[in-house]
């Protein structure tokens, strides 16, 4: 195994001739191979795409750790069943108005991308639609948000203080008291603290694999040793299982924004449930300036343009016969691409300003030195959003907290920086929820790939730690206020009650309704796979 | 209570802050690798530099009002146009690790960083090259000054101890110490006599550097002094910590007279204007402020 590897490839086989045929094949896919077939990690495969006049030109960058593998690529499985004809040899001609340089086919370059981009976060809702069928889901709507602090989080900065420990230990925070007596938290974490009550607080998080990526807490298995196909993550999981709510919102979206880490910014893979249960990641395909910016009046301006010109390629199909004869779930992802309301969930300025401005609004700009993603507060609101309008599992990625020390400020410059944003967002939520009455249908979990060590570096950080972590658990019908274990005088390791990774999810899944203990999903061999390993974890007894 | 007469937001860590020569315009140097320039009084934002890819640790103003010299963690020292932005000149090539600090003399002709390979390097700003090593450190160096006629070097870091070196020979001269933990941050008097030195315990020193003789001016940092800066006329003292304040000292009582609080996280950088009747202040809590003694 080496440092990651960059691989850059160019296809130029597919003809696009249609911004139909754009909407419905945007889907590509990038499976690492490793020398005896087996898939090692996935990635969706979709960045700038500029039409030449021999066809369109798909320029893609894929990541993979392991030196030696290969990559394969493919279109999603429909394209050529839907390519329409060509402009000129009698079919009929999509155009969309838009105000950048028009393509040889009418196209204007600006909406080609937005709507490109947009229907990259339903690309797979044809097939999920399908799955919804199959499933005979949407019956409840149980959900789950799932926000990945980037780098690890210090659990003893935070959760966990010891301020009777050693100076070279115990830092520079002082505990401070919570609403719930004998529960104490970071002073930095004063909003938080007052809702304790509402929190379940994990002090031994155990299990981490000590990889700085998102792959464990999203999938709850380590990269390592993956069965064939490899481990969808948990919304992919979910989106198997239980489908679509509705058929307007995918029901599994990941917020996580591009990173130049790329292990962080991994939005969850399918794994063996599916390239069509790979979550929607409108953050990591580009479209931030088409859902996501509630910032700026300009771009606002453009999103509502484009939600018209969307509505007039509604228009202009249902009139055609262009759609005649597709599939009929592939109509459906058209309604959901043209609908809105997928836009509208997304669109935070639609949200009562008072509640925008308790969530905080943040910064899309990377924080930290930059490899990691933002502190957007705004993404909890979203993710609210998200679940209200039917989404079953939403996760987003939050800061950079992978706190070595200087030069990039101590762990403690950092955690300055970091918790009072992480209190305001978080706090916000939780209240959000409470408020509309989704307390028991909304799980929270809040956590990182592992913890920090117990010793001050001389640079004043605090260096990798998978020896015992924290989380955070709310919601979800849960109980709470209340802490699940505990770790000696200087939170190096756990002397009660450990807690791993897949207990989590196993209460996670008990709290959509799927029992672990039964629910499989086959891999690509057909073999079962039980969605924690079997047996061997449950959900937490003591919150559920 | 003294409060800012600006405050200046950026989108990450301020990690630099410095005047022009005629007190109406501040360099700010970030985390996000960028360089801001504000307009004096008004607070308007005149230009964004880009270019440097890690932090940028260190700004000064050369004395020719049309330049701006930066350094920062990814090794590089820059020199930027003002007036177009450009990057007239890039030094490099020196060091191996992160160069966490930078001091030039008044004339800007030479200047020195630090870094945490260990080494300090002299550098020909006016020749575009590298003058010399500075080699004996065994540790990494987190400051670096160097006094204003340019004769005298000071580095120091988690060695626990200050070097002087002679500028012209590029040769120990003696060292100073120990301190009672890291040093974090180094600054000469005007007149180059006095050599201030804050640490990672929250002490404060002052060194006269013929001598090698301390003094220790009370401070009320609780930890990290994390910057220093002397007034243009040597009679006052300002140090930045890690406890989120400003702190200003007389320097012959060898008192603190004034705390300055705004910042919300670690004070980073202090910056004296040239007519000595401002002084701006960078912080981790991603703001600058400008301040009126």
């Amino acid at each position: 195994m080496g440092g990651p590897a960059r691989i850059r490839w160019v296809a130029q086989r597919h003809e696009v001739s249609a911004m139909c045929n754009l909407l419905l094949s945007w889907e590509h896919v990038a499976q690492f191979l490793a020398p005896d077939g087996t898939q090692l990690l996935g990635g969706r495969v979709t960045r700038e795409t500029v039409r030449t006049p021999g066809g369109a030109t798909f320029d893609a960058n894929a990541y993979c750790s392991a030196r030696g593998s290969t990559l394969r690529y493919t279109a999603v499985s429909h394209w050529e069943r839907f390519v329409l004809p060509e402009p000129g040899g009698g079919g009929r001609m999509l155009t969309i108005p838009g105000t950048g340089f028009r393509h040889c086919d009418g196209i204007a370059r600006r909406t080609f991308l937005q709507v490109g981009g947009l229907a990259l976060g339903g690309l797979s809702l044809p097939q999920l639609l399908q799955a919804e069928d199959h499933a005979g889901s949407g019956r409840s709507h149980k959900s789950v948000i799932m926000v990945f602090l980037t780098g690890g989080p210090p659990h003893q900065d935070m959760v966990d203080l010891k301020p009777q420990a050693p100076a070279e230990y115990r830092g520079e925070f002082s505990p401070i008291r919570s609403n719930v007596p004998g529960i104490d938290v970071c002073e930095h974490l004063p909003l938080l603290a007052q809702q304790i009550d509402r929190l379940a607080v994990i002090r031994t998080l155990v299990g981490s694999e000590g990889r700085h990526a998102a792959f464990q807490c999203l999938h709850g298995h380590p990269v390592q040793n993956q069965p064939p196909g490899g481990w969808p993550c948990f919304g992919a999981a979910v989106s198997k299982l239980q489908g679509p709510v509705n058929r307007e919102i995918p029901p599994s979206i990941s917020l996580q924004p591009r990173m130049g880490g790329q292990p962080w910014s991994d939005p969850g893979q399918p794994g063996f449930a599916g390239m069509k249960h790979a979550p929607f990641a409108p953050n990591a395909s580009g479209t931030q300036d088409l859902v996501l910016d509630g910032m700026n009046a300009a771009k606002l301006s453009d999103r509502r343009s484009l939600l018209d010109r969307l509505d007039h390629l509604r228009r202009t199909l249902d009139k055609s016969d262009a759609v005649d004869g597709m599939d009929t779930y592939y109509r459906q992802a058209f309604d959901i691409l043209t609908s809105g309301r997928l836009a509208t969930a997304l669109d935070v300025e639609q949200e009562d300003p008072a509640v925008r401005e308790r969530y905080g609004r943040g910064s899309k700009e990377p924080a930290g030195y930059g490899d990691a993603g933002w502190l957007r507060n705004e993404d909890f609101l979203v993710a609210r959003r998200l679940v209200e309008a039917g989404a079953r599992v939403v996760t987003l990625s939050f800061g950079r907290w992978d706190w070595h020390g200087q030069p990039h400020g101590t762990n403690f410059d950092n955690a300055r920086d970091h918790l009072p944003v992480l209190d305001q967002a978080l706090s916000a939520l939780l209240d959000d929820l409470w408020q509309r009455g989704l307390q028991d249908d909304v799980s929270v979990v809040v956590w990182g790939e592992f913890g920090r060590t117990p010793l001050i570096n001389k640079g004043g950080g605090r260096d990798h730690w998978p020896r015992v972590g924290c989380a955070l658990l709310a919601g979800g019908g849960m109980r709470s206020g209340l802490v699940v274990g505990a770790t000696n005088a200087r939170a190096e390791h756990p002397v009660e009650r450990p807690v791993h990774f897949q207990e989590i999810f196993a209460t996670l899944y008990h709290n959509l309704g799927l029992n672990v203990d039964h629910m499989t999903i086959n891999d690509l061999t057909g073999r079962p796979q039980y969605l924690v390993d079997h047996g061997k974890y449950q959900p937490l007894p003591e919150l559920v | 209570m003294t409060f800012p007469l600006l405050s200046l937001p950026h989108n990450n860590a301020v990690y630099s802050v410095a005047f022009a020569g005629d007190s109406e315009l501040l360099a700010c140097g970030c985390l996000d690798k960028t360089i801001t320039l504000w307009e004096l009084p008004s607070g308007k934002q005149r230009k964004r530099l880009s270019g440097h890819s890690e932090a940028i640790c260190e700004l000064v103003f050369p004395p020719d009002g049309t330049s701006l010299l930066s350094a920062s963690l990814d090794k590089t020292l820059r020199m930027w146009d003002l007036e177009s932005g450009a990057v007239k000149a890039t030094l490099s090539g020196g060091h191996q690790a992160y160069l966490t600090s930078m001091s030039a003399a008044s004339d800007c002709r030479l200047a020195v960083t630090g870094a945490h390979d260990n080494l300090v390097i002299v550098w020909d700003i006016a020749g575009g090259r590298q003058r010399g090593e500075l080699k004996g450190h065994t540790d990494r160096i987190n400051a670096v000054a160097m006094s204003p006629d340019g004769k005298q070097i000071a580095s120091g870091g988690h060695e626990k101890l200050v070097r002087l070196w002679e500028t012209e020979k590029l040769q120990a001269v003696k060292d100073l110490g120990p301190h009672p933990a890291a040093i974090q941050c180094l600054a000469f008097s005007p007149d180059g006599k006095t050599l201030a030195a804050g640490d990672d315990a929250g002490t404060l020193l002052l060194w006269n550097v013929e001598t090698g003789s301390k003094e220790k001016i009370p401070t009320g940092h609780e930890r990290t002094v994390k910057s220093l800066a002397f007034s243009p006329d040597g009679t006052r003292l300002a140090s930045g910590g890690n406890d989120t304040t400003v702190r200003i000292y007389d320097v012959d009582d060898r008192r603190e007279i004034d705390v300055l609080k705004a910042h919300r996280n670690s004070v980073y950088d202090v910056a004296f204007a040239p007519d000595g009747t401002q002084l701006a202040s960078a912080g981790f809590d991603r703001t600058a402020h400008v301040w009126k003694l």
